[in-house]
């Protein structure tokens, strides 16, 4: 992949986007020590900043734009999650690449993103660096958050299910636009 | 049930996503941490509402997890297999069960009492504290994406979702 450098006063922006998130709780200065592992990369809208079935291993932090979380089935997709300036993705592959990419995250407008690279994570694990736990810890955190709230949503879609009311339940959480 | 050996134990654990690319010297020292247990076919894990005293590994079988609904009927929703963590949710949050876990067929798994997993995970450690923060992120994507495969099924067999876009770009990072 290639690492473009950070554009003027980039590195700055990207320091703040990832002290709000990923790198919640590390030092100012270890922030930005941090931050400049991260590549950032520009994408056009309607671009793909990940594919399904990718198995590249980055992790990704939106800085700038709105990105969205799609599922594919068949030829339909579905939006999972919208994202906005400081939102991670890419966290299910970098972990763990035995599981292709599951899902597709696509630009809803121009936006910049800062990339980490698995071999860059790997060699700071090597390094017993701190800042590893930390990002870490972050990440659990979010993960755990949008399993509640998607298991929620799933406990309500069952029940709806049983009381045969589900499709009014689906349109709530997803919108009535159809085919 | 034949006692596991401590290399056995550890050549399980390697096999749990996440953990494959950990090295032996912590995957061992983690090892030293789990117990084997047996349930058979029928019994309860875990339940929800009780106290999440365990993390668990499963070995050998089947389980379902089970949640309860408002409505007060029990409801199956996700299936696991070998090599799925399971349990988690006193590591991330909650101190109660927020589900159920019943043995479809007899099931071997290691456990590990969450107090210890908890504080792996808090600590800033990264010899033995990453490999455990890494498994416990794959474990929780993977009931995520479980999560949102079945409500995606749902919404495309309503008819709810979106036709793709044709003007979907580009190949990731680095394209």
């Amino acid at each position: 992949m290639n690492q473009p450098a950070f554009e003027p006063g980039g590195a700055d922006a990207a320091s703040r986007r990832l002290s709000d998130t990923l790198l919640r709780g590390l030092p100012p200065a270890e922030v930005a020590r941090v931050a400049g592992l991260f590549a950032v990369q520009s994408f056009a809208r309607g671009e793909a900043l990940l594919l399904a079935g990718q198995s590249s291993r980055f992790l990704g932090v939106l800085l700038e734009g709105a990105a969205s979380v799609q599922a594919r089935k068949d030829s339909a997709a579905l939006t999972l999650e919208e994202l906005g300036p400081g939102d991670v993705f890419g966290e299910g592959g970098f972990f763990d690449p035995d599981t292709a990419r599951t899902a597709d995250v696509v630009a809803r407008s121009q936006c910049k993103v800062a990339l980490l690279p698995w071999p860059l994570y790997l060699r700071m694990v090597q390094a017993e660096d701190r800042a590893v736990a930390v990002m870490e810890r972050n990440l659990i955190g979010l993960v755990a958050e949008r399993m509640r709230s998607t298991d929620g949503r799933l406990a309500g879609l069952l029940e709806a299910a049983d009381a045969g009311t589900w499709l009014d339940a689906l349109k709530r959480l997803f919108g009535g636009g159809g085919r | 049930m034949k006692p596991m050996t401590m290399a056995e134990t550890t050549a399980l654990l390697g096999a749990v996503p996440g953990l494959a690319e950990v090295g032996q010297e912590p995957l061992t020292e983690l090892a030293e941490l789990f117990v084997a247990r047996s349930y058979p076919e029928g019994a309860w894990i875990c339940e929800e509402g009780a106290v999440a005293e365990d993390i668990f590994v499963l070995l050998q079988g089947q389980a379902e997890v089970v949640k309860l609904g408002t409505n007060g009927r029990r409801y199956a929703v996700a299936t696991l297999g070998p090599g799925v963590f399971f349990g988690l949710v006193g590591v991330v949050a909650a101190a109660r069960r927020t589900a159920s876990v019943r043995a479809q067929t007899a099931v071997e798994l290691l456990s590990l009492p969450t107090a210890v997993a908890r504080e792996l995970v808090e600590a800033d450690d990264v010899h033995l504290g990453s490999p455990i923060r890494r498994a416990l992120l794959v474990a929780l994507s993977r009931q995520l994406w479980s999560a949102s495969s079945t409500a995606m099924s749902l919404a495309v067999d309503a008819g709810l979702a979106q036709p793709l876009s044709r003007s979907t770009r580009g190949g990731g990072p680095g394209a």
